[in-house]
């Protein structure tokens, strides 16, 4: 019997991760369209997979079924952590995962006593997961958008779905600044930058990452989005955030992160160290400056440091502590740090 | 049956929460309780809510003999009062109805002053909650949805996770003129505000909501004893306790300790311009406590050698901050910078759904400012290039406040956030503007 569970769930291993791709491609096919709203985030991807699974599942018992889920989320998770395309969504799928198996651990307990009946359910209910999204990103951009008050400015990091919701919301009815780090190595934030003036019409400044502390006390609040909430109610994100946030508290600004409860991650990250991130990207960068001034002045000439004697370190996400979290704006409410533990403790209790 | 009083339903019940609305539905149908909704707002224009002389819709004040004029209890309970009022005798069939009315009875008393007095509203959202709740509570026991959003209801994914809030306030105006012509029944996916339950007609209703507010009364009348009864666990002998002008809730919180001997010495902070200090330092003294009032310049002077902090408040904000009167801030400020514990003593009923966005203009006021300088002793010529302001409040940060020592217990205020969401429902929160 369980020899017969593992053939099928090996079986189904490649399947997961086409189904995976699959259901990202909206975002990340289209790389001119950074806005595309109907974008599906990494963990309603995941469990978007994780619904394949189901559906072409032979399982006639739980405890199959739940190993197939498992083996299948094992299988994604490994997949994200050897992506390079410089973002961790390693936190991301492992979030999305344990959810939808508590989710189905909780059908089949609780519900109804025939398998097939659960497993129906499970994927009738797993239909309007597609929805969960959207409307997520729409109510954060409600609740939040009161935060940026008129005449403004917002010091933000890196490119997220949800701030860009948030900062259009507040457009639509109030004049603020937008001042944005350039986001090294990917340039994600002058990126945004375009997006926020050309798009969005909303006066935007990109400053060099390391600029954050000559900017600050410019801003009024800084708001960033995450790759991960983390158990503690810190929380995973592009590079920087974590010295941005120290960066905001010692200025006395406040920190703001809006980030979708299906982000939260059982996990408990004690150092930097410990949070799992991508293998070893070689340095590279893009380049943000345009050619159009005088090339000798501007350019500076390139450092090569492919010599051994040099070590390189290029991490995609930092972790950010709570302590340094003013407010967390989800789509269950603004929520102190703390908040999110009490969240993820009502769920897996 | 039902499906032939539907039509009746249409004409006779309310269908927005515009406040013009609701005037002009209780005058053609409930012409007494327009009445006493005028009388309520009358007093509460001339700010004579929270005195005793005049006799409330309900009576329920005789019981109370305060002489301050801040006696935010005492409004709250007369709003009870009257709310208890008119839900008991106006004629709505199901939940969504009366959910309707509350929410235009709030704008009305917002409209007419009740930003000033922010308990006002809370209460009525605390009412719409217990509404709610007591609409969705379906005898069998299943449907324990109200709505509420959590991790849990994501993995059911429930409709208020896949329903865009903004399609939401966008069918709201429609949606009320709809439920008079579509059936009770209505599915899961339509456009109406509530859920289905609450256009179910269901005629015991007015009976489980009376209940659920004579819980909220009764839970506003032990408001005091439940506070003054943590008072030893946070009073200890030979302490130096400072408090800031005048609060009822501070000073029957020290009187207890005081009875329950404990000896401390209590320093009090004047509260210029009102110099409530005064009053709160004698009534005190009164007690047999140890009083000693200071400026309010002392303040940071003295502090060091204080060992906590007690602070009234005006409203609790959902991000655990305070807003309280004004001076306070500086005290916060002053006990941060010794290490000394701030401890807010204060009801739940104060417990706003709004975050500070105005930063210290948040719920504040400028009164006029005669008594920060007499006028007459002003020559005219100063006069009219000096601009004297006098705000009542201050907002404190969460961050200077160390507890809250409320009448459901104490709490940080990073806790603070939980109890939003056990008195009112998420959609009841924004505001009456």
């Amino acid at each position: 019997m369980t020899t017969g569970t593992s053939t099928t769930a090996a079986d189904e291993i490649p399947l997961v991760l086409q189904d995976l791709k699959k259901h990202l491609q909206s975002s990340h096919g289209d790389d001119d369209n950074l806005f595309d709203k109907s974008a599906t985030a990494m963990p309603v991807a995941a469990i978007k997979a994780l619904l394949g699974v189901v559906e072409r599942s032979q399982a006639t018992t739980m405890m199959e079924m739940q190993n197939e889920l498992k083996q299948a989320s094992d299988c994604m998770m490994n997949a994200a952590t050897t992506s390079t395309d410089g973002r961790s969504h390693s936190i991301a799928v492992r979030s999305g995962c344990e959810l939808f198996l508590k989710y189905v651990t909780r059908t089949f307990l609780e519900e109804l006593p025939d398998f097939e009946q659960c497993r129906q359910a499970v994927l009738t209910r797993g239909e309007r997961f597609a929805g969960i999204s959207l409307a997520a990103r729409d109510r954060i951009a409600d609740l939040a958008s009161d935060f940026i008050q008129e005449g403004q400015t917002v010091l933000t990091h890196g490119w997220s779905r949800v701030v860009a919701s948030i900062l259009l919301q507040a457009a639509s009815t109030k004049h603020f600044d937008i001042v944005i780090l350039e986001g090294r190595p990917d340039a994600a934030g002058a990126r945004a930058a375009q997006f926020y003036s050309q798009r969005a019409k909303i006066p935007t400044t990109v400053v060099l990452d390391s600029a954050m502390g000559y900017i600050m006390d410019t801003v009024d609040i800084v708001l960033v989005g995450a790759e991960g909430v983390v158990e503690n109610g810190g929380i995973v994100n592009k590079m920087g955030t974590n010295a941005l946030a120290t960066c905001a508290q010692a200025n006395g600004k406040p920190f703001y992160v809006a980030a979708e409860s299906y982000k939260f991650a059982r996990l408990y990250p004690l150092l930097q160290r410990d949070i799992p991130n991508v293998g070893n990207i070689p340095m590279q960068f893009c380049d943000t400056t345009t050619n159009t001034t005088k090339e000798k002045e501007t350019s500076f000439a390139p450092v090569d440091l492919s010599s051994d004697k040099v070590k390189v370190e290029n991490p995609p996400c930092d972790y950010t502590p709570p302590k340094f979290i003013t407010l967390l704006f989800t789509d269950l409410g603004v929520l102190t740090p703390s908040a999110v533990s009490d969240e993820l403790i009502r769920l897996y209790q | 049956m039902t499906a032939s009083s539907i039509p009746d339903l249409g004409s006779n019940s309310l269908s927005t929460s515009d406040p013009a609305a609701v005037r002009s539905w209780l005058s053609k149908h409930h012409p007494k309780q327009l009445a006493l909704l005028d009388k309520f707002e009358i007093e509460l224009r001339l700010g004579r809510l929270s005195s005793t002389t005049k006799a409330g819709p309900d009576g329920v004040i005789a019981a109370v003999g305060a002489t301050s004029t801040s006696d935010r209890l005492l409004v709250t309970r007369r709003t009870v009062g009257l709310l208890k009022h008119i839900i008991g005798a106006t004629r709505w069939k199901n939940g969504a109805q009366l959910l309707v009315l509350l929410r235009g009875l709030g704008r009305e008393l917002h409209e007419v002053g009740g930003f000033r007095e922010p308990v006002i509203e809370n209460i009525v959202r605390r009412v719409m909650a217990a509404v709610r709740e007591e609409a969705a509570g379906e005898p069998d026991g299943k449907a324990t949805d109200t709505g509420r959003l959590s991790l849990q209801s994501i993995l059911w994914a429930l409709p208020q996770h896949v329903k865009s809030p903004s399609n939401r306030s966008l069918s709201r105006t429609d949606s009320h003129q709809r439920q008079s012509s579509i059936a009770s029944e209505a599915d899961l996916e339509s456009t109406n505000e509530f859920p289905p339950a609450f256009y179910v007609n269901r005629p015991e209703l007015k009976q489980t909501v009376m209940e659920a507010i004579q819980e909220i009364v009764t839970e506003l009348e032990d408001v005091y004893g439940n506070i003054e009864d943590q008072a030893t666990n946070h009073i200890h002998a030979g302490e130096v306790i400072l408090t800031y002008g005048k609060s009822k809730t501070i000073e029957r919180f020290l009187i207890a300790a005081a009875e329950k001997k404990r000896t401390f010495q209590v320093v009090v902070c004047e509260d210029s311009p009102s110099f409530g200090g005064h009053e709160m330092a004698k009534s005190l003294a009164k007690a047999g406590i140890d009083t000693i009032v200071i400026h309010d310049s002392a303040i940071f002077a003295v502090m060091a050698r204080v060992n906590k902090v007690l602070l009234s408040a005006h409203a609790v904000l959902a991000n655990g901050g305070l807003v309280a009167s004004s001076g306070s801030n500086m005290v916060a400020l002053g006990a941060y910078n010794n290490a000394v514990p701030v401890v807010v003593i204060t009801g739940m009923f104060k417990l706003c759904p709004m975050f500070p966005h105005e930063g210290q203009d948040t719920l504040n006021d400028l009164v006029s400012p005669s008594k920060v300088m007499d006028i007459t002793e002003i020559k005219d010529d100063l006069l009219s290039s000096v601009e004297l302001i006098n705000p009542v409040h201050d907002y404190v940060k969460p961050e200077h406040v160390s507890l809250y020592v409320t009448n459901v217990g104490s709490f940080q205020p990073s806790y603070i956030y939980r109890l939003l969401a056990e008195y009112y429902h998420t959609d009841d929160w924004k505001s009456f503007e």
